[in-house]
């Protein structure tokens, strides 16, 4: 029990959009349970509108849930006096930067965070610092976030989950809007928080090349969860994955395009080295 | 699969006609952008940039983080000014007066980065309506243009009644596409208009809006991160660097000077990578490859030559 970080027991959530009170509102997450392990790096993919976004919402108590429970690090997050512990705990990067920005400055809005939550000024300058230089965003730290260019922002918006320090952060698409360097230099981030840090990580993406570095996928699909393994587990059901809208990374898809050519191949050779050695073995 | 045809135009565009025109569609000259000018945050995000955009291509365009491209086409249908130099569509100065703003903005159709920047009526409907219902189209016309643009978008009946802000981020995305799809624009600019779909909603967007551009023959630039993407639909690619043009050719040419994309912070599709490597394990790998396509015949090719021999 000790080591779950984030734990949903038949999680049930809708949106109050009819404010006539009709229930025909279709549930968004339909008795949702998961557990997510301390210090794990869990990938969640799913088509537009299955819920990942409502899901990740309920992990630090923005949202609470309308049937079943959520606890994080032990804590239900239906109980308000936790609130704070829950929020110091668990950190959010936003889906749109936007709805992250609190200050007119870059710094302050990067240690909006930590202060709220009392880290003493020192190490929040520290903190802030580090965190615009590991975004590098720190040659911008005087400037106003909401004039940043897309990517700019959403680096920033990182930098402020890092300086918070939790020991679970939920990433919503962080790399919608980065460069191919800009998406590396977050796939290391998270990488070095999982292994040097131990933090916990959940990463929403529609990049399948990010989910097969997890080590673990979880898709969703209409409010369920349709698939949970290992990401060579779970890429290799290729036909399944194209009927839920979604796809698998290009070094699948090319092996799996081989073997129905009579070619015969292992899938899950995710990693372009990986395939580059299967391949070669094949074709040198 | 949407006809654009079923749409009813004010002036269905010849195809033939546009193509055998020879003045481009956009013509950027000397175009730089300062922001914040006289301030201590003064930024120069724009440095003399010089385009001709034709009619008819698909232009991918790509750049690091910050480079400028949002800036960039921003100028293109004068939502922002240049600092200095000129845009001109169709061989006239978009910022000559009001008219010729108001022309640029009913003919370049411009998909924002983020899409909520481009929503706020209180219904998806009303959103998408938008556009024709500025362009005078009659209640008919307009009505089914939303249909038809919101099926494009794969965007289903059931949400056109609801606030475009009670939505997934995906959906949002995709009805900011809507509402621009809606105006038949004559130059579809979009602002890394996949960033945010599901794979299955990128590939099917993609493949109208390159539908659209077939029978309409309408020109279109897109900014993407994708470098996949742009090697599989854009017929040139334009690079952008601090500002500046920094490479302008075709995805073989621009796609052959890897070392410099790295540099910039750029890529190479992830198959050319796989191409690379195996060639360097000694596979005789030949042409270019972007695609996974690619790959598989250029490897079934070889096995059969090998089977051969
Ligand atoms: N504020 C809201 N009010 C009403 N309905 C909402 C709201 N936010 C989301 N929804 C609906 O809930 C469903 C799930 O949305 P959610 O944002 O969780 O999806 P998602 O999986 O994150 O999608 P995306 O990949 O597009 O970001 C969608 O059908 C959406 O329309
Ligand atoms: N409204 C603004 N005021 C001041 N500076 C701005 C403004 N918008 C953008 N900038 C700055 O101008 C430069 C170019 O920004 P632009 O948005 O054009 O970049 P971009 O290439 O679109 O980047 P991205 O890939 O991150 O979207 C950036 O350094 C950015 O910080
Ligand atoms: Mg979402
Ligand atoms: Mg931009």
């Amino acid at each position: 029990m000790m080591d779950i970080a984030i734990k949903t027991d038949n999680l049930t959530y809708f949106y109050n959009v009819d404010e006539t009170g009709d229930q025909d509102i279709p549930d968004v997450l339909d008795n949702v349970s998961i557990e997510i392990e301390k210090g794990t790096f869990v990938a969640i993919l799913g088509h537009n509108g299955s819920g990942k976004s409502t899901l990740a919402k309920h992990m630090n108590a923005l949202l609470l849930p309308k049937g079943g429970t959520v606890t994080a690090f032990g804590m239900d997050t239906k109980d308000e006096s936790l609130l704070l512990e829950i929020r110091r705990r668990v950190g959010m990067v936003f889906q749109n930067p936007d709805n992250q920005i609190v200050s007119n400055v870059v710094e302050e809005d990067v240690a909006f965070a930590p202060e709220n939550l009392g880290v003493p000024s020192q190490e929040i300058r520290r903190r802030v610092d580090d965190a615009l230089k590991t975004v590098g965003m720190y040659e911008f730290r005087s400037h106003a976030p909401h004039l940043l260019s897309g990517g700019q922002k959403q680096r920033v918006a990182i930098a402020g989950v890092l300086a918070m320090d939790p020991d679970c952060i939920v990433f919503d698409e962080p790399t919608a809007m980065l460069d191919p360097s800009g998406r590396r230099d977050v796939m290391e981030i998270i990488h070095k928080l999982r292994y040097e840090r131990g933090t916990t990580v959940v990463l929403i993406t529609h990049h399948m090349e990010e989910a097969a570095l997890a080590d673990r996928v979880i898709v969703m699909s209409d409010g369920h969860v349709v698939m949970d393994g290992k990401p060579k587990e779970v890429f290799v059901r290729v036909e399944e994955l194209d009927e839920l809208g979604l796809t698998v990374p290009e070094t699948t898809r090319l092996l799996f395009e081989l073997k129905n050519a009579g070619v015969d191949l292992p899938l899950d050779a995710l990693s372009i080295d990986e395939c580059a050695k299967v391949l070669a073995d094949k074709f040198g | 699969m949407l006809i654009m045809g079923d749409i009813p135009q004010k002036r269905k565009p010849h195809r033939k006609e546009k193509c055998m025109s020879k003045t481009p569609i956009l013509k950027i000259e000397n175009l730089t952008h300062v922001y914040s000018k006289g301030t201590p945050f003064e930024l120069s995000a724009l440095n003399g940039i010089n385009l001709e955009i034709g009619r008819g291509e698909v232009i991918g365009i790509i750049g690091h983080t910050g480079s400028g491209k949002s800036t960039l086409i921003q100028h293109l249908n004068a939502l922002i000014k240049p600092t200095d130099g000129k845009i001109y569509l169709d061989g006239k100065d978009i910022n000559e007066s009001k008219q010729s703003v108001k022309e640029a903005r009913s003919r370049v159709g411009l998909v924002f980065q983020y899409p909520e920047y481009q929503l706020f009526e209180e219904t998806v409907y009303k959103d998408i309506a938008f556009g024709p219902k500025n362009m005078r189209l009659t209640p008919d016309e307009i009505d089914v243009r939303v249909r038809a643009s919101a099926q494009f978008v794969g965007i289903g009946e059931e949400l056109l009644e609801r606030s475009p802000f009670d939505l997934s981020g995906g959906q949002k995305r995709r009805i900011a596409i809507a509402g621009v799809i809606a105006m038949l624009p004559e130059v579809l600019v979009l602002d890394e208009p996949m960033a945010g779909l599901d794979p299955a909603g990128r590939r099917e967007i993609m493949e109208n809006l390159m539908g659209y551009h077939q029978e309409t023959g309408n020109a279109m630039l897109i900014v993407t991160h994708s470098m996949e993407e742009a090697a599989r639909y854009a017929q040139r690619m334009i690079v952008l660097e601090h500002g500046r043009v920094a490479m302008d050719g075709t995805p073989e040419q621009v796609f052959s000077r890897e070392k410099e994309l790295k540099e910039m912070g750029l890529a190479v599709p992830e198959m050319t990578e796989l191409a690379e490597k195996l060639r360097e394990y000694g596979v005789p790998l030949e042409g270019t490859i972007y695609t996974v396509e690619q790959m598989r015949d250029a490897l079934l090719s070889l096995k059969g030559g090998l089977q051969d021999a």
